[in-house]
């Protein structure tokens, strides 16, 4: 064994010699007693130690407790090279959403802003000569029609509904008249009718119908307050409706309008 | 049951290697079933192991690694009490047994005190029976670390040899 150690003959034994190295154990094993003799004693003792503890005595024993959980088993199946490109996927949108969520908010609070001055929050349906119509704002509308007011309200809150003629003339739509506030409750959701309608008058020119939304009551000063500093700044309804940004009337306002024409 | 896909890999490697696992095992524990516990032991881990084993081809560095470690902790759970019991239990006729328990209460008494690494290279070498290439081997490390670890267990265990002695020959 002086040539070859213990260890060259146990790895030629294991199958882990190289070619190379396994000519010469094999060779060396031919002229040396010694290490022939512990290659067979490798040999026998292997022979024995399997028929005294063979694989299935294992893998019945302690081996049994190899048996895989199920979480590891479902883990195995789905972690697949291919689906690497997918988990990454997942993983890189799980670690950027908290971060680009405040600012998504923050679009679509200002797309909602823009959104509050469109008519598709704010439709309405009218009433001419005992019939009812549904409402298009490109129609033309006379003295007398009854207008019903339909609106979509993003959250609970308040909503005033008022117009401002060509004239300037500021009217409110609140069901009680004398209140300190122009808004009544409202709740959140689609189709909500404003609980008092709107009867026109005789004047002619477009009329700007705007609800306004806001987390708490507005006195009806406030919006005259408005309608009188618009008056300096617009030239008319269209204008008004055009230049109308959140929170111009009051602090956490959002306004939806909606143009009439008259005759 | 084992997993299928690991069942065949692992049942080669256990009907190769085992026997010698087992023997070394054996070496240090001095004991048929506890060294079957350890040979199990070692093949479990080899199972859980062997998706992350890269080099195949040194299955049995790896085997003898984790064989040895895995008895040197049993020595250090097993100490005191349980070892005294076997050895003044043992059949004083069964010379190679009285043997083989004398070492092991060596191997605990001299080479607990040492580190991981140095432990298991004073194991390859005075138990197993490793030349210091050997060792560098089956270790990876240099053959002057070898060297270096030897030296200093020597240094360190002064007057061992004598103990060693007396407690193989009675």
């Amino acid at each position: 064994m002086a040539e070859h150690g213990k260890l060259d003959i146990e790895r030629y034994f294991g199958g882990e010699a190289g070619e190379k190295s396994a000519v010469l154990v094999r060779e060396h094993c031919r002229t040396c007693a010694s290490c022939a003799a512990y290659l067979a004693k490798l040999e026998s003792d292997r022979a024995a130690f399997l028929l005294r503890r063979p694989f299935a005595a294992f893998a019945r024993g302690r081996g049994a407790a190899l048996k895989d959980a199920w979480y590891r088993r479902m883990l195995q199946s789905i972690m697949r090279p291919a689906l690497v490109p997918a988990f990454a996927t997942v993983l890189l949108a799980l670690v950027a959403l908290p971060i680009v969520r405040p600012y998504l908010e923050g679009r679509r609070a200002a797309v909602g802003a823009i959104a509050y001055k469109g008519d598709q929050t704010l439709s309405f349906v009218y009433q001419r000569n005992g019939t009812f119509m549904p409402g298009n704002p490109a129609d033309t509308f006379i003295a007398g029609d009854r207008i019903q007011v339909l609106y979509a309200a993003p959250s609970a809150g308040h909503i005033a509904l008022f117009s401002i003629d060509g004239s300037g003339a500021v009217s409110f739509y609140q069901p009680d008249a004398r209140a300190e506030y122009c808004t009544v409750p409202t709740a959140a959701g689609a189709d909500l009718a404003f609980p008092s309608s709107i009867v026109l008058d005789s004047a002619h020119g477009q009329e700007l119908v705007i609800a306004m939304f806001s987390p708490r009551p507005v006195a009806a000063a406030v919006i005259t307050d408005w309608a009188a500093r618009c008056a300096g700044r617009h030239t008319g309804p269209r204008d008004i409706r055009t230049s109308l940004r959140k929170g111009d009337i009051c602090r956490d306002c959002a306004a939806t309008t909606l143009l009439l024409n008259k005759r | 049951m084992i997993p299928d896909a690991r069942h065949a890999e692992l049942k080669e490697a256990y009907e190769r290697y085992a026997s010698m696992v087992h023997a070394r095992c054996r070496s240090i524990l001095g004991s048929e079933d506890e060294a079957w516990d350890a040979t199990q032991e070692v093949f479990i881990k080899l199972a859980k192991s062997l998706p992350g084993i890269r080099k195949k081809e040194s299955l049995y560095s790896w085997l003898i690694s984790a064989g040895t470690h895995y008895c040197i902790s049993q020595l250090r759970k097993r100490r005191s009490v349980e070892l005294d019991e076997q050895i003044h239990g043992a059949d004083s006729g069964d010379a190679e047994q009285e043997r083989r328990l004398a070492l092991k209460r060596i191997i605990s008494g001299l080479l607990l005190p040492w580190g991981r690494k140095v432990r298991e290279v004073v194991v390859y070498a005075y138990v197993y029976g490793y030349r210091q290439d050997e060792i560098a081997q089956l270790t990876g490390m240099g053959g002057s670390t070898v060297r270096k670890y030897l030296t200093k267990f020597k240094r360190g265990s002064q007057g061992s040899k004598e103990r060693i002695e007396e407690e193989l020959n009675g």
